[in-house]
């Protein structure tokens, strides 16, 4: 463990140095907070500041670093009071988050970003590996920026919001057949693209070998947007698993596109009839809409045969 | 939706409908101008002006940072969430908490909700959400909130 009071050192001087980065003009407030130049960066850099403190699992500097206000909300339900959560600090051993967006209102900063995670909740719940979405606010105190909330939308594994449900492992590679993608571009620069594609693919659905499709409506500004869909698994018997998959794409970095969802078991047929459950599922696109996805994510069913 | 699946929507809706009724009948004016309001009173207050579809309260009650994070990855930011206002037909709390300091106060609570985005319907389980409140010259405004339902089967 840190010595909490150069954790504490530290933690004040990034404070500091954000300060000093960002230039301080007094903004709308009544608080005087300070007006923050780029918002993204000053919040991925407190973003980056709060998972350090958890991987080092330091009550003080998390402390020193969060506002009285502060409250965490976890997708299974539970939830933590700043003291609670201090006390009871989660095992972190790998972090990484990306896309980070952040807007400023005078003392309050929101940030939406996705984290994946290694480890696990302070109570012993293990994270599913994401990338799961992640909501924090921040807020000014008068001197520096504290954390005030938190969402944590990863799906806790074994023990998560599906109760007895073993886990699956997805990894698997979609492409799209010419003739099944109806995308309209009607600026002609891609700007607002929308219509339908299907992808097929093969993977691996504990240890049975399936075929993969995915049905996708897309209505995407700039290549960013919302996607309904549904997945459907299909054996060498014929039997079918068949899920809906919503969420959101975003681009990244390269002439990439990231799509980020959440998969709901909606019906099956054979083996997999009142099969139940859900879970994460997340894919990388080089290209245009209709490309080849590579996709990764965890699913969490009971009833399975 | 089966038939079956519809009438239980419709029943639970009507319970849901019931208790914001009787929710609305013992609420005083809108608590967004009291420094002392409860986040519950708060995010209760919130929540009315969506199902009335309240467009003009939404907008006066959203601060300039608001986001709404979801479940499935898909978020609104201000200006998004009210040119696209979800269905919200009835909800209802549950087990709420609260926490302030710093002019925050955030809210969390079990929601139980008769909800629509984007055309796509959400279970009607109770599910986790997060609610943050800053208080801006003289007024609560929403400055983030984190729904962590599902859409429904």
């Amino acid at each position: 463990m840190a010595d909490p009071r150069r954790n504490i050192a530290v933690a004040a001087i990034v404070a500091a140095l954000i300060g000093a980065a960002v230039g301080f003009a007094v903004g709308g407030s009544t608080t005087g907070a300070p007006r923050v130049a780029d918002p993204t960066a000053t919040g991925t850099a407190l973003v980056e500041e709060f998972m350090g403190i958890l991987k080092a699992r330091d009550r003080e500097a998390f402390l020193a670093f969060s506002s009285p206000a502060f409250q965490i909300v976890r997708a299974d339900g539970t939830g933590l009071s700043r003291d609670a959560y201090a006390d009871d600090l989660p095992y972190l051993s790998e972090v990484t988050v990306d896309r980070v967006t952040v807007e400023q209102a005078g003392a309050v900063m929101t940030a939406r970003y996705f984290a994946t995670v290694t480890g696990s909740t302070g109570e012993g719940k293990p994270y599913s590996p994401g990338p799961a979405p992640r909501l924090t606010v921040f807020a000014w105190d008068g001197s520096a920026w504290r954390i005030a909330a938190h969402g944590n939308f990863n799906a806790l594994a074994g023990g998560g919001a599906i109760e007895g449900g073993s886990e699956y492992v997805l990894d698997f590679d979609l492409t799209g057949p010419p003739e099944d993608q109806h995308f309209h571009d009607v600026t002609g620069n891609g700007a607002l693209r929308y219509g339908s594609g299907r992808l097929v693919g093969a993977a691996d659905l504990g240890g049975t070998p399936v075929d993969v499709e995915i049905l996708a409506w897309v209505a995407y500004v700039d290549g960013a947007g919302p996607f309904t869909s549904f997945l459907t698994f299909r054996a060498p018997s014929g039997d079918e698993l068949a899920l809906r998959y919503v969420g959101e794409a975003t681009p990244g970095t390269g002439g990439t596109t990231q799509v980020d969802g959440t998969l709901t078991v909606i019906g099956g047929s054979g083996a997999y009839e009142g099969v139940t459950g859900g879970g994460t599922l997340s894919g990388t696109r080089t290209g245009a809409v209709g490309s080849p996805v590579d996709y990764d994510g965890t699913l969490s069913l009971v009833g399975m045969p | 939706m089966g038939r079956r699946g519809t009438a239980v929507r419709r029943a639970l809706a009507g319970i849901l409908a019931g208790a914001v009724l009787a929710a609305c009948g013992n609420a005083a004016a809108p608590p967004f101008g009291d420094p002392d309001a409860s986040g519950e009173a708060l995010f209760r207050a919130y929540s009315e002006l969506l199902v009335e579809r309240d467009a003009a309260g939404l907008e006066a009650v959203l601060g300039s940072a608001f986001l709404v994070q979801r479940a499935d990855g898909s978020r609104a930011d201000r200006t998004t969430f009210l040119a696209t206002l979800p269905e919200l037909r009835a909800f209802e709390l549950a087990d709420v908490e609260e926490a302030r300091g710093d002019g925050i106060v955030s809210v969390r609570a079990m929601a139980t909700a008769d909800l629509v985005v984007d055309g796509v319907t959400y279970a009607m389980d109770p599910a986790p959400m997060l609610a943050v409140f800053h208080w801006v010259d003289g007024r609560w405004l929403l400055e983030a909130q984190g729904n962590f339902n599902h859409p429904s089967r």
